[in-house]
């Protein structure tokens, strides 16, 4: 091994799993105030703009209340979703990343839309030991290659 | 006793490596350098251009002469710097740019002919004839370079990291520690990198003992405090808006680990360099001989590795601290024969303390040495009017001190000059970065050098580049006044250690034979890295591949199971075609492309654009983007459209569905995919905020397989269990228990249907469709089938024939074109020039001779000039014959002209006739019911 002082760098444990992401539809939303979706996990990703995560059944009534107002697409299809457990994750983002997710500020309610290695992802923070990213299906291999994860079956 | 050696006592040596193919023993902690010297190794290496014996000069970064390779076979590592690699079990370096071996050099002979080969020699020898260079360029090729790099992939692993503070502290030393330890406790974030792998800087070198554990606890309490340690780590560049590189080194050069380095990107608020002092070498005759050494190198030889460099020293100096050196040596057990003071007589506390123990010399000039390959055998000096001779077995010199500005430099700040020591010093700077400590100048003052040299074609002021003093005294007479011009005609402060030793020396002597001072004389450009780096930790992770992203398909495994060729396509790979046996690329897209005119067939279209558009305004919105009617497209319907930039030029084309009252699916090219995205996004945000519209991407969300051929219908009319729709008609089924989106609509020429699923359901869908399409003797197809069957058919793909600079006029597209305008690009339209007849037209294609060689120039006869290009070219794919797609001048008036289409570096020129840009089912009887 290297001789050093110490190891450079004690980053804490994460553990990672990846799948599709499954219900996610896109909340587009032209009126001043959003659609009361609670009970819902709206992820606030643009400005007038929400992911509706795990929706189900409630679309239809989030829908009806919208009206005019907006407009719901689904995504879910091509999008998945690394679960990112433990202390370690904001370490791990910080690979080929550009965002600070070490920033103690970036906490539980989060989103920040940014790219790792190149890749353009959405980093939803859910606890302190939790964060979900969500990235488009075609850069699965990128990105298992990149967080050294056991390629998908 | 003579030579370097190791000092008694200590620890025993626990590490085993080798030099050169010889056994020796190091302690854990010694660098590769130190561990030579402990083992009585004083030639290391040869110079680059006489071949000169060379040693080890310096004790860090800056060391220019003991190049080596470290490592065997992937993880070779040519032109290390020994003092800076640590030595681990098993380590293997050998020297390099030697034949046949490092003492006996055959290269040796070019020293021989040194005279020769004085500045610009390559520039003076190597003049024409031209043909002659393919002869010179065999030796140049031979002679240039020093160790080889290997021939394997890398196989080391690298990482690419990210990390952000509020001050970012370079270097560890003393005022580094203190900064740092003051940003801590002002509660910012704080970043220290350490280049070395024990931190301390100077305290490492001058305390002995055990500090690397005091340094260590020091370093873990500003952790405890907050900051964040990186050691071995070293700050390559400084870019703008305070971001840094920084290479950490997780393994030692030709080491195995699970990452061998990191390249961090640090975005510092503010940033505090402590990146100390440089010492300077002594300009005299034989100054780079085996034996010859930095006076601080030297000391850390002793007080940090226990190693003694020599037995009888002499001391050369302009300055106090060497003598600090002389103190270390003694007390090492080695004998100071003398100290050659450069300076007329010097009170000082340490000059007078040394007076008590070591024969002291001032007003010392003319320094010379003698040795042989290994070792020092004396050193020569005029004190006064007197020569003397000492027995001497190393040289310890110090030139003064320079600051290490390069990084200060590099952010675009100034320097200002000192001349109490003879450096240049951190000015002004242009962002939030402060100099401390040697840095910033705070090193011990020197003596003015002297421009009187006894032997200077003797007397190296680049060690690497073997540069004398002579070879800038001819590059001045030369007429080389630019400092800029001078490095580059001598190859000055080039290379691996870019003249970090030699770069004050060479100005002072420039300076001197241009009778101005050194300011005056200039300084090159300071550029990132300040250290060689790797190219693996520039690649970061992508080491191997083509540094882009790699977007796979969704039905990726599906067609992985047909062992396709794959197809770059931008990001994406998409399969090419299918070859059975062994077919060919253009045997098995032909075989696809006839199952799909005679049969049915099936391609993975996903990676078409997509964008769900929705909401009340939704018709205005496509309105805006797109040049065709679509306002009055009925639910259930779909058709053509392309879409203008704001200059009228075609940017990119699709179709366009409604598929219910407020609800429109927009497709456009893969290769534009990105750019429509963007275009929507300022359509939305830009242009037409007022509207009430959602636009959301869903090229991944949908994956499309395309079902094309005569029996396509009856296909998808057995699968979904109804009729499908008619041509440009839309409806939804379901395929294999899955919901699909279905859209008539035909790209091959052929009845045909887009079948869109979500990409995580659609693999039942391909597995169904490709068992139904196979049981009628069909099969998948891939990109090369799909262009044959376009380019028959006639249809323009974006990036071919709308290249950017044709009008919908110029694709034949301008029935199409709305009307009444309000879309964007409309009004460009209305220019004469975009509808001016001689502009490049599409046009068709076909051969009077043999195949068409795409990218081809248009031209009337051979040799007159090109009227245009054939954009793509394909067989037929039932009737033979080669046909293309073509740009041409005025084309649309030119059908029945031949002319030849000439690719002169494919050496093809074939006679092509100018026919209707249509080769196939001209009216579309094919797919429609």
């Amino acid at each position: 091994m290297i001789t050093k002082a110490r190891a450079t760098v004690t980053d804490a444990s994460v553990a990672i799993a990846i799948a599709p992401a499954g219900d996610v539809v896109v909340l587009d939303c032209w009126a001043l105030m959003p659609p009361d979706v609670h009970g819902v996990r709206a992820l606030k990703v643009e400005p007038k703009r929400w992911w509706i995560i795990d929706g189900g059944a409630a679309i239809a009534a989030i829908a009806q209340r919208l009206g005019d107002d907006g407009a719901l697409t689904p995504i879910g299809g091509g999008l998945l979703r690394a679960r990112l457990t433990g202390p370690g994750w904001r370490a791990q983002l910080m690979i080929g990343g550009v965002f600070d997710a070490e920033d103690g500020g970036f906490g539980p309610g989060d989103c920040a839309a940014t790219i790792i290695h190149h890749v353009p992802v959405w980093i939803d923070v859910i606890a302190d030991a939790e964060a979900h990213v969500y990235f488009a299906a075609s850069h699965r291999a990128d990105i298992e290659r990149l967080w050294r994860l056991a390629p998908a079956a | 006793m003579t030579g370097p050696a190791r000092i008694a006592g200590g620890p025993a040596p626990s590490l085993g490596f080798s030099f050169d193919g010889k056994p020796y023993r190091a302690r854990p902690g010694d660098t590769l350098a130190a561990a030579l010297l402990a083992n009585g190794v004083n030639l290391v290496a040869r110079s680059f251009k006489y071949h000169r014996p060379r040693g080890i000069m310096a004790a860090g970064v800056e060391e220019p002469n003991a190049l080596v390779t470290v490592g065997e076979g992937a993880r070779r590592t040519p032109n290390t710097r020994a003092t800076d690699v640590f030595v681990y079990d098993g380590l293997v370096a050998v020297s390099q740019n030697r034949w046949p071996s490092l003492r006996f050099d055959i290269g040796t002979l070019l020293g021989l002919a040194a005279p020769v080969f004085a500045s610009g020699f390559y520039y003076k020898t190597f003049f024409g004839p031209p043909k002659r260079w393919m002869f010179y360029e065999k030796f140049i090729r031979r002679a240039a370079g020093l160790g080889n790099p290997p021939i394997e992939a890398d196989a080391d692993r690298y990482e690419h990291r990210a990390a952000f503070c509020d001050v970012l502290v370079v270097g560890s030393g003393p005022a580094g520690r203190v900064a740092s330890q003051n940003a801590a406790l002002a509660g910012d974030r704080v970043i220290l990198v350490e280049q070395d792998a024990v931190p301390g800087g100077s305290i490492v070198r001058d305390a002995g003992g055990d500090v690397t554990a005091i340094m260590a606890a020091e370093l873990a309490a500003l952790e405890l405090a907050g900051t964040r340690v990186l050691v071995r780590t070293t700050a390559s560049g400084i870019w703008d808006d305070g971001l840094v590189t920084c290479v950490e080194q997780l393994a030692e050069p030709g080491q195995a680990a699970e990452i061998a380095q990191r390249l961090w990107r640090i975005r510092a608020k503010r940033i505090v360099l402590a990146t100390g002092a440089i010492e300077r070498p002594l300009t005299f005759a034989g100054n780079d001989r085996p034996g010859v050494m930095l006076s601080q190198a030297a000391r850390t030889y002793v007080r940090r590795f226990d190693v003694l460099p020599g037995c009888r020293a002499v001391i050369a100096t302009n300055n106090d601290d060497a003598y600090l050196t002389a103190f270390a040596l003694r007390e090492a057990g080695g004998t100071v024969l003398a100290i050659l003071d450069t300076r007329a007589a010097v009170v000082s506390q340490v000059v007078a303390a040394a007076q008590a123990y070591f024969p002291v010399f001032f007003d010392v000039q003319d320094l010379a040495t003698e040795g042989g390959l290994n070792c020092l055998s004396s050193v020569d000096a005029m004190i006064g009017s007197t020569k003397r001779r000492f027995a001497a077995d190393l040289l310890a010199m110090s030139g003064g001190f320079t600051p290490v500005v390069h990084l200060h430099s590099q952010a675009a700040g100034k320097l200002d000059w000192r001349e109490d020591i003879q450096a240049f010093v951190p000015g002004a700077t242009l962002q939030a970065i402060t100099s401390v400590g040697s840095a910033a100048g705070e090193v011990e003052a020197i003596a003015a050098m002297t421009a009187n040299l006894g032997k200077p074609k003797a007397s190296f002021i680049d060690f690497q580049n073997d540069v004398t003093a002579a070879d800038i005294d001819l590059a001045w007479q030369e007429g080389y006044r630019s400092v800029e011009h001078l490095k580059r005609y001598t190859t000055l402060g080039m290379a691996t250690d870019q003249g970090k030793t030699s770069n004050m020396a060479a100005l002072t002597r420039l300076a001197g034979a241009a009778g101005v001072a050194i300011p005056q004389a200039g300084l090159t450009t300071f550029r990132p890295p300040y250290v060689p780096l790797t190219l693996g930790a520039l690649a970061g992770p992508d080491g191997g591949g083509h540094a882009a992203p790699t977007r796979r398909l969704a039905l990726y495994e599906h067609h992985q199971r047909l062992k396709p060729i794959w197809q770059p396509l931008g990001y994406w790979h998409r399969p090419r075609a299918y070859p059975l046996g062994r077919e060919t690329l253009a045997e098995a897209a032909l075989r696809e492309a006839r199952a799909v005119r005679n049969c049915v067939g099936i391609v993975d279209v996903s990676t078409l654009a997509k964008f769900m558009v929705t909401g009340p305004d939704a018709s205005a919105f496509l309105e805006i983007v797109c040049a065709t009617n679509v306002s009055k497209l009925a639910v259930g319907r779909g058709r053509y459209t392309f879409m203008l930039r704001e200059d009228g030029m075609v940017m990119d084309d699709g179709t366009v569905w409604r598929l219910s009252d407020n609800r429109y699916l927009l497709t456009s090219s893969t290769g534009g995919a990105e750019r429509m995205e963007a275009h929507l996004a300022y359509v939305r945000q830009v242009l037409a905020p007022q509207l009430r519209v959602s636009v959301v991407d869903s090229q991944e969300h949908l994956a499309g397989i395309a079902l094309a051929g005569p029996q396509a219908r009856d296909v998808l009319a057995t699968l979904i269990g109804t009729e499908p729709p008619a041509h440009m008609g839309a409806s939804e089924g379901v395929i294999a228990a899955v919901p699909v989106q279905i859209l008539a609509a035909s790209y091959s020429g052929e009845r045909a249907f887009e079948i869109y699923a979500a990409g995580h359901d659609a693999g039942p869908v391909w597995d169904a469709l490709e068992a139904a399409v196979r049981a009628r003797g069909g099969c998948p197809y891939g990109l090369e089938a799909l262009e044959f069957l376009r380019i028959e058919k006639g249809h323009v793909v974006v990036g071919g024939e709308a290249d950017g600079r044709t009008t919908a006029h110029d694709l034949r597209l301008e029935k199409m074109v709305r009307k009444a305008g309000g879309f964007i690009g409309a009004s460009a339209l209305d220019r004469p020039a975009l509808s001016a007849p001689d502009r490049k037209q599409l046009v068709g294609l076909e051969s009077l001779g043999g195949d068409i060689p795409e990218g081809a120039m248009l031209m009337e006869t051979w040799g007159s000039g090109a009227e245009g290009h054939v954009t793509a070219a394909a067989m037929r794919v039932n009737m033979g014959g080669s046909i293309a797609l073509g740009l041409l001048n005025g084309g649309r008036g030119r059908s029945g002209e031949t002319l030849v289409a000439s690719s002169p570096t494919r050496g093809q020129h074939v006679q092509v006739r100018v026919v209707a840009p249509h080769f196939y089912d001209h009216e579309g009887a094919r797919y429609r019911d």
